[in-house]
Order: structure tokens, then sequence, then C-alpha cells
């Protein structure tokens, strides 16, 4: 019978094998859900929008209730890995009860937040069943430069307690930022802040306007509660971002991200090209599900969302979300014969928030991959010479 | 040091046992072992020894289960069972009721 038992969290092939298994049997392994989009910062280039219209919303959240009965759904339907995001998922009383509810499932969960929000109470409960992870988003390595993005005083302070706080207790954490204009001069500084707790650090430098949802009026809609403010309009989004020449350099003076992109982009390249809209995971083992009980394919994919609130998790799942990867580019579409896809950080959902169409490629992204793929010529060739 | 044949384990309520996509993942969610570095499968007959384990059965009852459910031999059938409940007691994944 043979080896009965085996230790497969560091074993990437059983991974590679088990997950591929999952995306062709359509299982959703992987997902994430907003506890609520209420946050206690409030972040300049959010894509949540304006905190004001959002906590108008609080009554429309998912209930506790809920949420417990989604969790069974999920566990039962598949879901390993999963996330609990916002907002900050922490400004619910209930966080420590839904969070133990998840982890008595057997759900492999994360945790996003901005670090404020790690109280007593929420320590008790990782100390006595501790997150696979916690990623803690920050805004810069200084007060003025942290606040300036987050615009609300004392919340560098109160995040560097929490990160504080996560080491003294153990737990293990990775720290990331979105690289803007505001904060790019403190890369290296978030880098040795990460350094000083030995734990990684990530950043992405994808901006997108203010993403139409239910709790802001779609955003476009006449009726619309929300207003248009600073970071919401999608005129702002070009003064928040880095230039596509300054997004690809950042990727490029990491000498591992580098190994990492050179490799992906050879393993990757011949891949088939594919007119399918969808060529992630999105709606193939992945989801998300927003506070209110929108299931959707993506965190930013809001264009596609269902409601299964009375009809639960499997209808939107075996409906609208498996349609979704039906959904053929039109043709003549830039990226279907791209070879620089695994590069590129535009998707069908990224290009809708950009352009309203899934099809029609971000030009920002586009640019940023090519220059990003310029860089990497040497590593590319290093490996094709070296491939056996 | 194998276990006697009228021992009989259980399995702890920090362990969860996950079906998913026809494998059976044995996730612990508190102690030493509640890290992402730390998730187990079991192959078929190992998911079969792991279903017995319900703090009732002794492991001479499992093993007459095992052969009866698997094409294996009583002795061939006793020794895979004591390697796994070996492994499973070092990683702090089952525990004995009597």
């Amino acid at each position: 019978m043979g080896n009965c038992i085996h230790q497969v969290a560091s074993d990437e092939a059983y991974f590679d094998d088990f997950t591929r298994r999952a995306a062709a049997a359509r299982v959703p392994l992987d997902g994430s859900l907003e506890l609520t989009h209420r946050c206690n910062l409030r972040c300049v280039h959010c894509y949540l929008g304006d905190q004001k219209a959002i906590r108008r919303h609080r009554k429309d959240e998912l209930t506790t209730t809920e949420i417990k009965r989604l969790l069974d759904e999920l566990a039962a339907a598949g879901t390993l890995n999963f996330t609990f995001t916002g907002g900050d998922p922490m400004l619910r009383k209930d966080f420590p009860e839904l969070y133990e509810y998840a982890v008595r499932k057997g759900l492999l969960v994360t945790v996003f937040c901005d670090g404020a929000l790690i109280t007593p109470k929420v320590m008790a409960v990782f100390d006595r069943l501790p997150p696979r992870k916690v990623e803690v988003s920050i805004y810069g390595a200084s007060e003025q430069t942290y606040e300036h993005i987050t615009q609300v005083k004392g919340s560098f302070k109160r995040c560097i307690q929490g990160l504080e706080n996560l080491k003294a207790h153990g737990h293990r954490f990775t720290l990331k930022t979105v690289l803007m204009q505001g904060n790019r001069h403190e890369l290296p500084q978030m880098r040795a802040l990460a350094k000083h707790y030995g734990v990684p650090f990530y950043f992405d430098t994808a901006i997108f306007a203010c993403l139409p949802h239910t709790d802001n009026g779609s955003r476009a809609a006449p009726q619309g509660d929300i207003p248009v403010t600073l970071g919401n309009a999608g005129q702002a989004v070009t003064q928040f971002r880095l230039s596509p020449a300054e997004a690809a350099r950042r990727h490029l003076e990491d000498p591992q991200r580098v190994e990492e992109m050179a490799d992906l982009y050879v393993r990757t390249r011949n891949a088939t090209a594919s007119d399918d809209l969808y060529k992630c995971s999105a709606a193939k083992s992945t989801y998300h599900i927003d506070p209110y009980g929108n299931l959707q394919a993506c965190t930013i994919s809001t264009n596609t969302r269902y409601n299964i609130r009375e009809a639960g998790f499997l209808s939107g799942w075996n409906g609208p979300l498996a349609q979704l990867r039906t959904l053929k580019a039109r043709p003549g579409s830039s990226c279907s014969n791209c070879d620089k896809q695994a590069l590129c950080a535009g998707c069908p959902a990224f290009f809708f928030a950009e352009n309203n169409a899934g099809d029609i490629k971000s030009d920002y992204t586009c640019e940023t991959t090519h220059l990003i793929f310029d860089g990497l010529q040497e590593a590319i060739k290093n490996r094709l010479e070296n491939a056996p | 040091m194998n276990a006697a044949p009228d021992t009989i384990f259980r399995i702890p309520a920090s362990v969860v046992t996950r079906e998913i996509v026809g494998e059976t993942l044995l996730v612990p969610i508190s102690g030493d072992l509640a890290d992402m570095d730390h998730i187990f499968a079991l192959n078929p007959s190992g998911a079969f020894i792991w279903s017995q384990l319900d703090g009732e059965k002794s492991l001479e009852h499992i093993r007459d289960a095992l052969c009866r459910n698997f094409t294996v031999e009583r002795t061939q059938a006793w020794q895979d069972l004591q390697d796994l409940l070996a492994q499973l007691q070092a990683a702090g994944l089952v525990e004995t009721v009597s």
C-alpha cells in the first residue's frame, strides 16, 4: 500500500498537480470574501470609493448567520485557501467569530488588513487558531508618507503597533504596498521594514479607478450616491500611478524577481494562443464574494456579479461564473496572441475597469509589460542558452 | 515501538479532514502544526485507516477492515497500519484513547 501519508505543504509538484486537477474539474479551490467595504483608512487611491457612501450600506452587509452558512457551503464545495479581506475585515465586530468558524471548517485562512485593528480579542483567536498568513498593507515607511496616502492621523503608529503585536505573538505575516507617486521614494525603507520584521515584502503598481459596486451607486449610475472624489475619478488614476518606465524599473531592480519573471516568460511563451477572454484561474478555480453576497470572478471583476444571498454559492458558481469562462475576446484582440501575458498585470477585469470592455487592453499595463520584457532580455537569453 | 492490537486512537479536534478533488487532506488548525508548512495528504488506504480512527475501534479491528477493503495480506496490513500510526503520532495528528 506504500507510504500512506505525505507531508504536502511544501511539495510544489503535488500542489501544482492538485491545483490543475481542481481547475479541470472546476472546483472552487481558492476564494476570498470582503467582510465589509468599510475601512478605518481613507487612502487616496482606493478603488472602493467614498467611505461615507459605503457606510450607508452597512445594513446591507451579509449577517453573521449568512456568512457562516456561506462558509459551510464553500467548504463543502471544495474551497481550501480562503481570504478574509475588506475594507478592513476587522472592522466587523464578529470578525473573531467568523474567523474561528472558517478555520474550524478546515479552510486555510489568510487575512488582508492594515494592521491597526488587531485588538487583543483578535489576537486571542489568532493565538488559539493561527492564521496561515496575515497580509498587512503598508503605504509608506514614515508617518508623513503613510498618512499622506491614508489621510488618517495616527494610522502609521497603529499599523506599526499591529506589526509589533503580530511579531511578538509569532504569527506569520507579509508586508505589501501599492507603489505609487506618493510613496515610491520610500520603497527601500519599506523593504527594510519588512527585513526588520523578518517577513516577505512585495509591491504592486496597479491602480485603477473606483470600481462599480452596489454600495457606490455602481459609480457611473445617474442615481449613484458616490461623489467622485480624488482617487475615484478615472482621470485621477494617472496622477497616482508610476509611469510605465518607472513601474518597469521598480520590478526589474530586484534580481530575484528578474529571475522569476524570466523563468515565467520562458515557461509560458509558447502557450497555445487563445481567444478565451479569461485565461487566468478566475471563475475556474477561484472566486470572490463582496460584502453584500455578490459573487464575482475576482476582486476587481465587478462587471459580472451574481447575488448568492438567496440561492446560494453553487447557483452562482455553476451559473453565471461558469458562463464567464465561455466568453471569447473579439477577433483581433491585441492580447489573444501575446506571448508576454504571464508578465502582464492586465486582465479582462483590469481592462473593464480601465476601458469598460474586457478585451480592450490597458495601454498602461501593455507599455509597462513591454518595458519589463526589454529589461529581461539578458536573463531570458541565459535561460534559453542553458536550457536542456 | 509498535502499538498493541487493542490500542484505540482518535482524531483530535485540532485536525480537520478535508476531501477535495479526490484527495484526503489533514489540516491542523491549532498547535505547532497550524501553519502553511503542515498539510498532509493520505493515499486511499491511509484515508481508509484515518476514517476508522473513531475513538472506538481497536487497531486489530481496523487491520481486519483494511484486509476486507484492500487487497493486502494481514501481516502487510498490520505493518502498514503500524507505520502510518507511528507517523501520525510523531506528527501529533492522533490521540490515544486506550
